[in-house]
């Protein structure tokens, strides 16, 4: 069922990178698809009834702590990307005056 | 953000909130190899106490107290004492970033060699945030 | 021994931290330069040292980090194929950065950079872990990203936006294969998804194509694919020149070689199938919009995705001998295309302009420049005796049981004299536009001209020698015998490549009819945007899954 619904979430974000004009827009489309892609690899490592991976007497039932390790350094990624693509976004932005891209790929191409 | 703008409520608040969350920033920096948490986590709470205090105070007052070339400076420094760090354990414990220090990972009172690690990812994210911020906020 | 593959990813992200750390208090331009030009150097020797145990003693140098096991840690590996794309790399980067000390305009950001965009491929190569293979792609792309928009041109930032958000979205693609592997087999260690992920041991067929259509996505649209390369003309076209010219001779080809590696360690036969038709295309659709381009090094990058399309080709057919001209063909594109877009840049740094229609007659007032690009143009177009000519023979040799492919791969070379024709048209043609005034030309530094000599020499060399290359590369790289010695500069292989060159001839004097230019001012105007580009990764996912199901192709 979870796993229904980061597919859900996941084709969410495709969908805002796909059909926003907006730059920012499409900034915020692609978070949502690295969010989903995020909580499919928690989900990976994760069954009913298990707790949190700390190592003390008389815990037996643990998630698997590999899939959240990978996923802080996903996190860490998706938080360069994002404020790159904001960077970028502003530069264009002081650039054409607009943040629709399809406005920006006009002016570029005649510049 | 000019002075007027500012509210009593969100100044007074963050002003009591900042120490805390440093602190808690701190907690999970050094704890990080026995419960969760850990050098990145830490360091964005670290980052995130600073950010509520530019927002709080305005970004020229905050930058008197966390000058940005010094952030700069930290964030740098802490790259390359990473990279260091991993060097040292190749040259004494006979791969990259292995133990160096003597004292284990589960013991708390002697972390040994991870704890060093932390601490400097963690220093490294929060000077990274606080910069991504000042970056976006300069004219 | 054993740490070599460690210290080939370690040199250049120390350098890296150096470059800050020396920059910091006061800019110091020449030691930058140095640090970053010795890291490389180091690298290099490095490799040097490690040639007699890959290549002679056949050993995998393997080092496990932080001393963990394999099946637990991250391995590095470095064997022949890492070995061979590494130093490919290195080399490129090397030359790369001996261009850019003369452009007197990038900074100590520039090299810093640098160093991480070397690092990355480094670590892309080397890693034997699926999960770190995809950090280190991101390491390479946000580097690449922030080189593409260096010049804080509009178009350089547009096209670094678009290359970053199509790019993310493959590794979004990409992450979910990962994760969809580490469901099925409970590693992530590539020697233990070849042991454990496959049909035979208990995967869903569906799934396991499920999960090889999103690595080969997500990572083809950094080897720009044909309906995935719509990012890569601007990308490459607007860099900085010696950033043009590591994307385009070497980074492409490095995010293919993990395909390669991939495909290859999951025995996905039916995809590596696909392959073939993918490459065909990929080398046919560019060629008809680098015809029509007008700006010299957007025509050069046009062409980077069409040479990609013979590497990719004879990768599907996967016999000894198309993998040898696989690889035999990534090396003369990396020397020929790097000397292309250097040789271009010098045309830039010294006119100041980019636009074909504009520049003519150069031949006389930059000789040392036109003579080393021309003999580029010889060789992409396949012209014996350069290099290019060898590999495309081999490419040829190898695919003909396949006829469409070869004809599609035929078309191509047609296509590719013909665009270098017009391309080599700024130094033959005489001046009949408004001739530059001599003032405004510059003289080309001297430290550029040494370099496209050594690279020219480099192509010419290998093509006039080219049976000890194949050797090394087919015996002690892929450790396959080919079946027979085969003939290169045989009469026919030479007849077809005149043929080629003569059609090319024919089809630019129909480009310069009124007519022909018609049509290329139309195909120019259609170059789809982002949202478009976005649309078709998402197809070309759904077509890749259902056209590569076991049992139907």
């Amino acid at each position: 069922m979870e796993f229904y619904l980061a597919f859900l979430i996941l084709f969410i974000g495709v969908w805002g990178m796909v059909s926003k004009e907006n730059v920012i827009k499409k900034i915020i489309g692609l978070n949502i698809t690295n969010s989903a892609v995020i909580l499919f690899f928690i989900l990976v490592g994760h069954h009913y009834g298990s707790t949190a991976p700390i190592m003390e007497k008389g815990v037996k039932d643990v998630v698997d702590p590999l899939p959240q390790a990978l996923m802080i350094t996903t996190i860490v990624i998706g938080i360069c990307l994002t404020s790159l693509a904001l960077a970028l976004a502003l530069k264009i932005y002081r650039k054409y005056n607009t943040l629709n891209i399809s406005r920006i790929e006009k002016l570029a191409k005649d510049e | 953000m000019e002075k007027e703008d500012k509210s009593e409520i969100v100044s007074i608040t963050s002003r009591k909130l900042v120490p805390y969350i440093l602190l808690f920033g701190l907690y999970l920096i050094s704890y990080g190899h026995f419960s969760p948490g850990g050098g990145f986590q830490g360091g964005v709470v670290l980052g995130a106490g600073i950010i509520l205090l530019c927002l709080s105070r305005g970004i020229s007052s905050t930058e008197i107290n966390f000058p940005p070339r010094k952030i700069t400076f930290l964030e740098i420094s802490m790259i390359t004492a990473f990279i260091l760090l991993g060097i040292a354990g190749l040259i004494m414990g006979g791969s990259f970033l292995s133990n160096i220090l003597p004292g284990k990972a589960e013991e708390v009172p002697t972390p040994g060699f991870i704890f060093l690690l932390d601490l400097v990812i963690g220093l490294k994210a929060g000077a990274g945030i606080i910069l991504i911020f000042y970056s976006f906020l300069a004219k | 021994m054993n740490n070599i593959p460690l210290f080939l990813i370690i040199i250049p992200l120390f350098a890296a931290c150096l470059i800050l750390l020396i920059n910091f208090f006061k800019p110091h331009p020449g030691l930058t330069q140095l640090i970053s030009l010795s890291s490389i150097i180091i690298s290099l020797i490095i490799l040097g040292f490690s040639t007699i145990h890959i290549l002679i003693e056949k050993q995998t140098l393997i080092y496990n980090l932080g001393g963990w096991e394999e099946l637990v840690g991250i391995s590095l590996h470095l064997d022949g194929l890492a070995w061979f794309s590494s130093s490919s790399g290195a080399i490129i980067a090397l030359f790369s950065l001996v261009y850019s000390l003369k452009e007197k305009i990038y900074q100590y950001k520039f090299y810093f950079f640098f160093s991480i965009l070397v690092t990355g491929m480094q670590g892309v190569v080397l890693t034997h872990d699926i999960f770190n293979m995809f950090v280190f792609f991101e390491i390479l792309s946000i580097a690449s990203y922030i080189l593409i928009a260096y010049s804080q041109e509009g178009k350089a930032i547009k096209a670094s936006f678009h290359y970053l958000i199509i790019s993310s979205l493959g590794a979004s693609l990409f992450l979910l294969g990962i994760g969809l592997i580490y469901q099925g087999c409970g590693s992530l260690s590539l020697t233990q998804i070849g042991k454990t992920f496959s049909i035979e041991r208990g995967i869903p067929s569906s799934m396991f194509q499920l999960t090889i259509s999103l690595i080969v996505v997500g990572i083809g649209i950094r080897a720009a694919f044909i309906p995935l390369h719509l990012w890569l003309p601007d990308a490459h076209g607007y860099a900085p020149t010696p950033v043009s010219a590591l994307l385009s001779g070497i980074t492409i080809k490095i995010s293919f070689l993990a395909i390669w590696r991939i495909i290859s360690i999951l025995e996905a036969i039916n995809s590596q199938h696909f392959f073939l038709w993918i490459g065909s295309l990929t080398a046919l659709i560019p060629v008809i919009w680098a015809l029509s381009q007008t700006d010299i090094k957007k025509l050069l990058a046009y062409h980077s995705i069409s040479q990609m399309g013979f590497i990719i080709v004879s990768f599907g057919i996967g016999s000894a001998l198309s993998l040898t001209g696989s690889l035999y063909h990534f090396l003369n594109h990396s020397f020929f295309k790097s000397l292309l877009f250097f040789s271009m840049g010098a045309v830039i740094y010294t006119t100041g302009k980019r636009d074909l229609r504009k520049l003519s007659g150069l031949f006389k007032k930059m000789p040392w420049v036109a003579v080393p690009s021309l003999i580029g143009a010889l060789s992409i177009s396949g012209i014996p005796p350069f290099n290019g000519f060898v590999s495309r023979t081999l490419i040829a040799t190898s695919l003909k049981k396949y006829p469409l492919p070869l004809f599609f791969i035929f078309l191509a070379s047609v296509g590719t004299a013909a665009s270098f024709i017009k391309l080599m048209m700024i130094f033959l043609s005489k001046e009949k536009v408004k001739p530059l005034p001599h003032k405004k030309i510059k003289k080309a530094p001297k430290t550029m001209i040494y370099l496209l000599i050594t690279l020219s020499i480099i192509s010419l060399l290998s093509g006039i020698f080219p049976s000890w290359i194949v050797k090394v590369i087919s015996n002690f790289i892929l450790l396959k015998d080919l079946p027979s010695p085969i003939k290169i500069y045989s009469f026919s292989n030479i007849g077809k490549s005149l043929l080629i060159f003569v059609l090319g001839i024919f089809l630019y004097k129909f480009i310069t009819t009124k007519y022909g230019k018609q049509i290329l001012l139309r195909i120019r105007d259609t170059e789809p945007g982002l949202n478009n580009s976005l649309l078709l990764v998402i197809l070309s996912l759904i077509l890749f899954f259902i056209l590569t199901i076991p049992g139907k192709y």
